[in-house]
């Protein structure tokens, strides 16, 4: 479902061009999920934004669902997201001044095929059922990264993926939530792919790969990569 | 006809300057509207002169009307035109004749100058108000005149009488001495004018004897020609269906002469005199006289004939009338047409012709 | 999709109410200011625009009588000699705005008539209650009693004379207002002067080789005709300072549309990437932002229009009594909707609303989607950003230096205002950012410190409400110098010229000798004011004779002069002449003149005239009466003794019967002087005033907006002990802070405004150069004012502050990360 294949990315800065990825390549089938860890700055965001159609590589390729990204445009890229890439981020990215209802069928409607039903399942199943009359604001950290996974899933999309969703909750909370995206995308039959510096929540996905120095590692046994409170 | 197109003139005129409006619902420029108050020509009313020749101001319209065929030392041939009118706004009964006010004088007088060469034509105007001393017709020596423009006479005739008027393009200084007698135009000076019995007194001096100068933009000219003073009055001239005229004075090569006019109405209505060499003078009977515009000439935007025939059967006349300048418009405060022709035909000679209302 | 994120995007309004209405308003006020003053422009340059299209008397070459007076037999002998003329008679009737002025004309040969009639419709009927036709006048309507009048629609008429009643009135349009057009029979009926005229006009066409008329007539003398450019080029002026008006609200008004739009849309980039992230292509976006833009634009300019053509009705009549006082020009003191204001005042609003939102779009397309830079990273854009306005701000102010020196005409005053304005609005920021990292360094407290900081760090947000506030503020300085140096130098300059103590006009029944006699007897001085009437070039030119006096020596305001000027005045050397004359022809002392085609004079000296339309020159009486020995002698000047004022006239009053209109006190003369001059400039300070208020209104609305970025800002400083009391005070502080200096900032460019308009501008418009007089003291009331306003923008925030509940502090540090 995701394909990066020999993906290389380097950003401008005062001293110079820094390579942030080195020839990733990497798939992500379509019901699994995979999580990927690394260093702050070590280009695990940008790995996932370039997954989301959000920013273009330098070269290589990354395909979406067999289409390569590097064929299209600004619209074409737009289109790609509203139809079959849903993300979530660690700031929740809410509408404030939706509803918890209109928030979770926003995505689904953009891509016009916002499904009640599902998404009043959703609702129910993410602990939102009391809470859909309610705006972002008024609900707990939580509650509004059930809201924002509850607006990707509404869309039923071919890959999800996941920015350091749990950075902001406690553990307790951040195990659910966890549990409950991977649940749902495999019943969905989405990639997951979930960028995260917490060994304890990597350790949850089907697989797990570690971003260093621009390139990945398959993930041993002895991780050193448990820095908590890292900020990127 | 001469007469009565100076009428429409003056009418028109003081339409164009915006006075009034819409004067056309009565005949042309109002000349049909009734004469209630002003005195009307009678038949068999015997013209007296000199008295004649000064103004009648109980009647409404009024005018000295000279016309002449010149030539120059430089070969050319040249027309000119001198006309005083007069119009009274009322019936002069109603002027209070100690008025301290000299401006509501009720006559209004208007001169018309025009100048024809086969290449230019030049005119102007005069306007003004009766007692400020600007216009008039004095009797004693005889003086028609509005500013410097002056029509004056040796005595209280009219035989001998010295021309001058001057625009901002052109001036003319003539002497005229007439050679042949007054004409009574019509029933001896009474001239019906239609169907209906609308008529005019009218008389004519055919035989004026010309030389003088002619001041030109390229210089002056010295000149020699023939003269045609015409003279008349009336109230109301004009039937009300009646449009315009086209008049024609025409001096044939043999000495012979004919005044001619027809009144474009619902019916066309002809008349006209034949003058013999000798002066003596023969009305026309209504409707002996045709004529037949034979081609136009596109002036200011409007289509005037300029080519005539005219046919008198009982005089075996059958000729051709031609303008000598198409384009002698005068555009006046009222607009008409007035130009020196060549004759030609089963006679020859030149002469004028005047044409309103198109 | 479209209408799926139209409808999220517009959602951001309903939870911002407040900012939403302050979007508007800001919007509307600026559209409201702008199309106010393109109203009162458009309505005036209509009004004569109407005058334009109308008859106007006095476009042909007069001749006009020694005593004013042309009569019946001056006028036969011109006619009968072939001269093309036309006599008119012009006398007045009535006072106040019943006033009319009755013009009697020969209809037969006056092309006037023929003028009016041309355009008439016939079928426009009067409509008013007073006698009228309905039918279009028959040539012995106009000619014969009672006659007709033309008359504007709107011109009110007096009470008829005594014994007489007003002709059947026909209205046209084409008449000018307070003009009454009739036959002359008509009007020599009332004026009972069957004999004598005004003047005669000279038609256009004359005939060849008439007799000249110094010949026939040499006691008349021809005037050349009114150019119309006399009239048509002072009220230009008067409308070049409302222009300059127009665009320095134009610019304030658009820094204003620029921030409130910036600031709607930089609220809202976190909205914006969401929706990019959630599959919203960039263009859609883009098209979203400027449809929502343009809705709000829309409602808002509609309401700027509505409240402009509202506040043009309450300017309106000022300008009108100005324009009509000043320079007798009509305007009419109503107001109609017209096409070009409103356009004008949507397209500055739309143009606006532009922009700025391409300006704001431009960035976020350039922003990846999801990299929200970091504060700081923000902070340094701001800084380049700043450097990079300071630099064409820099460039413009360099470009504005230029100008005077490079270009001449009114055209480069107003360019060189632009630049200067616009240059030192975009310098602003640099400048104040300079200035608050200077206070930050200098800070002792810590509080301070922080103070000083987070001013700095707000000015990217403030930046633009600020540069309002500096135009506005200059605008007030530079415009207040204009007009406070203008009435000083006018106040002085009417002591100067006012310098008798009473003024006395003698009625024509009187015989002026035995008056002045008896007031020389009685130790009065008596200086004749008695002038000709000359035509200049078509212009009026006004020749006045004055007698050898110490008035004049010690008062006169010269500008400049030969040496023993008044010797040579007296001695009939020569000519003063008014500053306006002087700088129409380029003249100074020492050149030679002709005044007049029978009058050549050397230049003694120039004398500053303010007020004056017209051209104007001085001779020695003497000169004056030589060449021109038929000018009247009925108006004099008084010297005496303060107290003897009240008893001489009274006695005149008694002795000579003299109507008390025969007096003017030098006092109430000065009053009414400087009652047309404060006339004058009442739209100025209105505007001036309202211009500051919008530039407050602009603080409000960006404090306001900035306020969700302030949390997060103060919080910690409220965590670290800081009351929120005292939180709020630091936000008025800050805002008073800044607006004082700006306010610093404002003083040398309003400086500069003011020598610009006063050197450049007023002497372009004017003709004339007012030194410039500065008043400290109105700086400091405007300082005041600023602060006012700061501290009134800031007072909402504030309060907001003070009472904001110590949870949605402490949330800042839980929603952090």
């Amino acid at each position: 479902m995701l394909e990066f294949q020999d993906v290389s990315k380097s950003y401008a800065s005062p001293d110079g061009a820094v390579e942030v990825l080195n020839k990733v390549t990497l798939t992500v089938s379509a019901g699994t999920s995979l999580a990927l860890t690394g260093d702050s700055g070590s280009g695990k965001s940008t790995l996932l934004h370039l997954g989301g159609a959000l920013d273009q590589a330098d070269s290589g390729v990354v395909r979406v669902d067999g289409q390569d990204l590097t064929d299209l445009d600004d619209a074409g890229r737009s289109a790609l997201r509203r139809d079959k890439v849903a993300l979530v981020f660690q700031q929740f990215n809410l509408i404030p001044a939706l509803t918890v209802e209109q928030n979770i069928n926003l995505h689904a409607r953009f891509a016009n095929r916002a499904d009640a039903a599902w998404s009043a399942e959703l609702a129910e199943r993410l602990g939102l059922g009391a809470l859909t009359r309610r705006f972002p604001e008024q609900l707990s950290g939580g509650q509004q990264q059930r809201v924002a996974i509850a607006r990707a899933l509404a869309l039923r999309p071919k890959l999800l993926l996941a920015d350091e969703p749990t950075g902001n909750l406690d553990e307790e909370s951040s195990r659910s939530v966890i549990e409950l995206m991977q649940q749902l995308s495999a019943e969905t039959g989405a990639a997951l792919l979930l960028v995260t510096h917490s060994q304890d929540i990597a350790s949850q996905m089907d697989r797990q790969l570690h971003l260093s120095r621009g390139t990945l590692h398959p993930v041993s046994a002895r991780e050193d990569t448990t820095l908590a409170g890292a900020a990127e | 006809m001469n007469a009565s197109s100076i009428c429409n003139l003056f009418w028109a005129g003081l339409l164009a300057i915006g006075v009034c409006g819409g004067a056309n619902a009565q005949g042309y420029a109002g000349l049909g509207t009734t004469a209630e108050g002003f005195a009307v020509p009678q038949p068999n009313t015997p013209l007296r002169f000199p008295q004649d020749h000064a103004a009648h101001p109980e009647y409404r319209i009024e005018w000295w009307y000279l016309t002449a065929n010149l030539t120059g030392v430089d070969g050319q041939d040249y027309g000119i035109q001198w006309t005083l009118f007069r119009s009274a706004l009322r019936p002069g009964s109603q002027d209070q004749e100690n008025d301290a006010n000299i401006w509501s004088n009720s006559q209004i007088w208007m001169g018309h100058a025009g100048l024809t060469t086969a290449e230019a034509h030049y005119f102007d105007e005069r306007l003004s108000r009766g007692g400020l001393g600007i216009a008039g017709v004095e009797a004693a020596p005889f003086r028609a005149f509005i500013d410097d423009w002056h029509m004056t006479g040796t005595s209280e005739e009219i035989d001998q009488i010295q021309l001058f008027a001057r625009g901002d393009a052109f001036a003319y200084d003539l002497s005229l001495i007439a050679d042949g007698p007054l004409v009574l135009q019509g029933n001896q000076g009474y001239s019906v004018k239609s169907a209906q019995g609308q008529a005019s007194y009218y008389y004519s001096q055919p035989h004026y004897r010309i030389r003088g100068t002619l001041q030109l933009p390229e210089g002056p000219v010295e000149v020699t020609g023939d003269g045609w003073l015409d003279r008349e009055w009336s109230s109301q001239p004009l039937a009300e269906d009646q449009s315009g005229w086209d008049w024609f004075s025409l001096r044939f090569d043999d000495g012979t002469k004919m005044m001619g006019f027809q009144l474009r109405g619902t019916d066309i209505f002809t008349s006209g005199t034949w003058i013999a060499a000798d002066g003596s003078a023969t009305p026309l009977e209504p409707g002996v006289l045709t004529t037949t515009a034979l081609s136009t000439t596109q002036v200011e935007g409007r289509d005037v004939p300029t080519r005539w025939r005219l046919q008198l059967p009982e005089r075996d006349l059958d000729i051709t009338v031609e303008a000598m300048n198409a384009n002698a418009w005068m555009g006046a405060s009222f607009p008409y047409w007035e130009g020196p022709v060549r004759v030609s035909g089963s006679a020859t000679g030149i002469g004028y012709l005047e044409m309103t209302g198109y | 999709m479209i209408w799926a994120a139209f409808a999220t995007i517009l959602s951001h309004w309903r939870r911002h109410k407040l900012q939403l209405a302050m979007l508007v308003v800001g919007l509307a006020l600026a559209t409201a200011l702008w199309s106010a003053v393109q109203a009162i422009n458009a309505e005036a340059r209509a009004s004569y625009a109407e005058a334009a299209g109308q008859i106007s008397p006095d476009r042909q070459d007069r001749l006009v009588g020694p005593e004013g007076q042309v009569t019946l037999a001056q006028y036969q002998t011109l006619r009968r000699s072939g001269w093309q003329v036309t006599p008119v008679v012009e006398m007045t009737l009535g006072t106040g705005n019943r006033q009319l002025e009755l013009i009697g004309i020969d209809v037969l040969s006056n092309p006037l008539l023929a003028d009016l009639m041309a355009t008439q419709d016939d079928a426009d009927a009067p409509q008013t209650g007073e006698p009228s036709t309905a039918q279009p006048p028959t040539p012995a309507d106009l000619l014969l009693a009672p006659g007709r009048m033309f008359a504007h629609p709107e011109t009110q008429f007096p009470t008829a004379p005594a014994g007489q009643s007003w002709p059947p009135i026909i209205r046209s349009e084409q008449v000018p207002r307070g003009l009454g057009l009739a036959d002359l029979s008509t009007v020599v009926a009332m004026a009972g002067t069957p004999d004598r005229f005004s003047h005669l006009v000279l038609l256009p066409n004359q005939p060849k080789g008439v007799p000249p008329l110094a010949e026939i007539t040499p006691e008349l003398r021809r005037q050349t005709a009114a150019s119309g450019a006399d009239t048509a080029q002072l009220t230009e002026s008067f409308h070049l300072n409302l222009t300059a008006f127009g665009l320095l609200s134009f610019a304030v008004g658009l820094f204003i549309v620029q921030g409130t739009v910036a600031l709607g849309i930089e609220q809202r980039r976190g909205l914006f990437r969401t929706l990019r992230s959630l599959g919203i292509p960039l263009k859609t976006l883009i098209t979203i932002i400027f449809l929502e833009l343009f809705a709000i634009t829309l409602l808002a300019a509609s309401l700027g229009l509505v409240l402009g053509f509202v506040l043009a009705g309450l300017l309106l009549p000022g300008v009108s009594a100005t324009l009509s006082g000043l320079y007798g020009a009509r305007v009419d003191g109503s107001l109609t909707l017209q096409w070009h204001w409103v356009l004008s005042g949507l397209a500055m609003a739309v143009g606006g609303m532009i922009l700025a939102g391409a300006q704001s779009c431009l960035s976020i397309a350039k922003l990846p989607i999801m990299a929200p830079p970091a504060a700081a990273a923000r902070g340094q854009q701001a800084c380049r950003n700043h450097r990079r306005t300071a630099a064409v701000g820099a460039l413009l102010l360099l470009g504005s230096g230029i100008l005077p020196v490079a270009f001449d005409g009114l055209l480069a005053g107003f360019v060189f205002v632009g630049a200067l304005m616009i240059g030192a609005a975009l310098l602003l920021p640099w400048a104040l950012s300079h200035l608050l990292r200077f206070g930050t360094q200098t800070a002792r407290g810590p509080l301070a410190q922080w103070l000083w900081a987070d001013m700095r760090a707000q000015l990217p947000g403030l930046s633009l409400a600020l540069m309002a506030l500096l135009l506005a503020l200059a605008t007030n300085i530079g415009v207040g110098t204009m007009v406070s140096s203008f009435r000083l130098t006018f106040v002085g300059w009417l002591d100067q010229r006012l310098a008798s103590e009473m003024y006395l006009t003698i009625p024509a029944r009187e015989d002026p000798a035995a008056i002045t006699d008896w007031l020389t007897e009685n130790d009065v001085r008596v200086l004749p004011i008695r002038h000709s009437d000359e035509r200049y070039e078509g212009l009026p030119l006004e020749v006045y004779g004055v007698a050898d006096d110490p008035t004049y020596r010690l008062n006169w305001p010269l500008l400049d002069a030969l040496p023993s000027v008044w010797d040579k005045i007296a001695a009939g050397d020569g000519i003063l002449i008014n500053e306006q004359f002087a700088r129409r022809e380029n003249l100074s002392p020492g050149d030679q003149l002709r005044i007049a085609s029978d009058w050549e004079a050397e230049v003694l000296g120039i004398y500053s005239d303010y007020g004056n339309p017209h051209l104007q020159a001085i001779a020695g009486l003497d000169l004056v009466v030589a060449k021109r020995p038929s000018i009247s002698n009925r108006r004099f000047g008084l010297r005496m003794d303060e107290t003897q004022i009240a008893p001489v006239r009274q006695q005149l009053q008694d002795r000579f019967d003299l109507p008390a209109t025969a007096f003017i006190n030098q006092s109430a003369l000065k009053a009414q002087s400087l009652q047309i001059f404060d006339r004058t400039f009442v739209v100025t300070a209105a505007l001036n005033l309202l211009t500051l208020g919008v530039a407050g209104f602009a603080i409000l609305t960006s404090l306001l907006t900035l306020w969700n970025q302030r949390l997060p800002q103060l919080a910690p400083i409220w965590a670290m002990g800081i009351t929120r009391r005292q939180l709020a005070w630091c936000e008025i502080l800050r805002s008073v802070l800044l607006a004082a200096l700006t306010a610093v900032l404002a003083l040398p460019l309003g400086l500069a405004l003011g020598w610009a308009l006063l050197a450049v501008v007023n002497v372009e418009a004017f003709g004339w150069r007012l030194p410039m007089a500065l008043f400290p003291l109105d700086w400091l009331r405007l300082l005041a004012l600023a602060l006012l306003a700061a501290a009134i923008a800031a007072a909402l925030p504030a309060r907001k502050l003070s009472r904001l509940h110590p949870a949605d502090l402490q949330r800042v540090f839980s929603n952090e990360r």
